[in-house]
């Protein structure tokens, strides 16, 4: 249950078997089923989860009711809306599980008694958070700057599996493209082959 | 719109168990019904499905993946028949509350809980003793968060009056 958690750790900062054991019993196992939500929009977010199996997503949707997707997360990632689960302001989004998915879900106490218990976590979601900046900005910059292929050429490039698992429909969302726009892009990047 | 919360009813085929699934059912939750009784489990869901049609409920066969999906776990089983269900929900239960009908007179059964199950939040509540007893008596709390989840949930269900109300026909 925890050995893909441990591996995406230990890539960051190696924990002993006794601070592994602290650790788990930090974060509760959750089960989700494909469509079922984690979070909603209005709720505060409650828990950071990192995925163990399947793929979450998260959204928001406009006044005109049209989903605009944040984010995905598939196994070894880490969903939440960091700023309602620091604040326990509600939050903007919704996330939800576009396949069946296991999760490891933890509070913010359960966060805040954890690093204290065993500091070297500290470090491991400063790199993480670090990451996640650097993510962000190049997300931001690509959406200002790159052309609907750029984005997709990106995006085949940095995640290739997603793209295996995902709707075009929701890929296209993500890209902040139409799916007709994504669908004429691959169509003629697949002549060009 | 609020989550759903899942509650998994370990034991939901006898008289409590089904009488609070059924309360549960009525409510903004999504149910996993799980009992050895497999016969009995499938006419409760029957009887669900028929009372309370929109209801978001399903039989589970394996206690542990029940537990691992739920957020919550009422257990309502005998408590005789506890130590083989908890070694397999164990692992799945951390920080999650867990709610046990206690169907008989139990030594220090909350501190016995507490260690079997030291990472979950544990409540008891004394079913053998009056509904009008204080809760106090009644109910046995390991934290204050879990204690908070359940009061909500028991209140929510209109607990007390479920709990009477099987008492009545017992009589």
């Amino acid at each position: 249950m925890f050995s893909l958690f441990f591996t995406h750790i230990n890539q960051k900062v190696e924990l002993s078997e006794a601070e592994q054991q602290e650790v788990k019993t930090f974060f509760a196992p959750k089960k989700l089923r494909k469509r079922q939500y984690l979070l909603q929009e209005g709720e505060p977010c409650k828990y950071l989860a990192l995925v163990e199996k399947g793929v979450l997503r998260s959204y928001n949707v406009d006044s005109k009711g049209v989903e605009h997707i944040i984010h995905f997360a598939m196994e070894g990632w880490w969903m939440g809306d960091i700023y309602s689960f620091l604040s326990g302001e509600p939050s903007g989004y919704n996330i939800d599980a576009i396949e069946d998915a296991e999760l490891l879900m933890i509070t913010l106490e359960g966060f805040e008694e954890m690093m204290v218990k065993v500091p070297r976590m500290e470090r491991y979601f400063r790199i993480l958070f670090q990451n996640n900046i650097i993510s962000k900005e190049r997300r931001l910059i690509s959406s200002i700057s790159y052309t609907a292929e750029e984005k997709y050429l990106r995006l085949v490039e940095s995640s290739p599996e997603l793209l295996q698992r995902i709707p075009l429909n929701l890929v296209a969302s993500y890209l902040g493209i139409t799916p007709e726009t994504l669908s004429r892009i691959r169509k003629k990047l697949a002549q060009k082959k | 719109m609020a989550l759903r919360q899942t509650i998994a009813v370990i034991g939901a085929s006898g008289q409590y168990g089904a009488a609070i699934a059924k309360a549960l059912s009525a409510g903004a939750y999504r149910l996993l019904l799980m009992d050895p009784n497999e016969n009995g489990i499938a006419a409760l869901q029957k009887a669900i499905d028929c009372e309370v049609p929109q209801a978001d409920v399903e039989q589970v066969a394996c206690c542990r993946e029940a537990c691992w999906e739920a957020d919550l776990i009422l257990f309502a089983l005998p408590f005789s028949e506890r130590n083989h269900l908890i070694a397999q929900m164990q692992e799945v239960v951390t920080r999650k509350t867990v709610v046990f009908l206690l169907d008989q007179p139990e030594k220090n059964a909350l501190n016995i809980l507490k260690k079997q199950l030291p990472y979950s939040g544990i409540i008891t509540i004394a079913m053998y003793l009056p509904v009008s007893a204080a809760d106090a008596v009644r109910i046995g709390v390991s934290d204050s968060e879990a204690g908070d989840t359940a009061t909500k949930l028991l209140h929510n269900i209109r607990f007390n009056e479920i709990i009477q109300s099987v008492k009545t026909i017992e009589k």
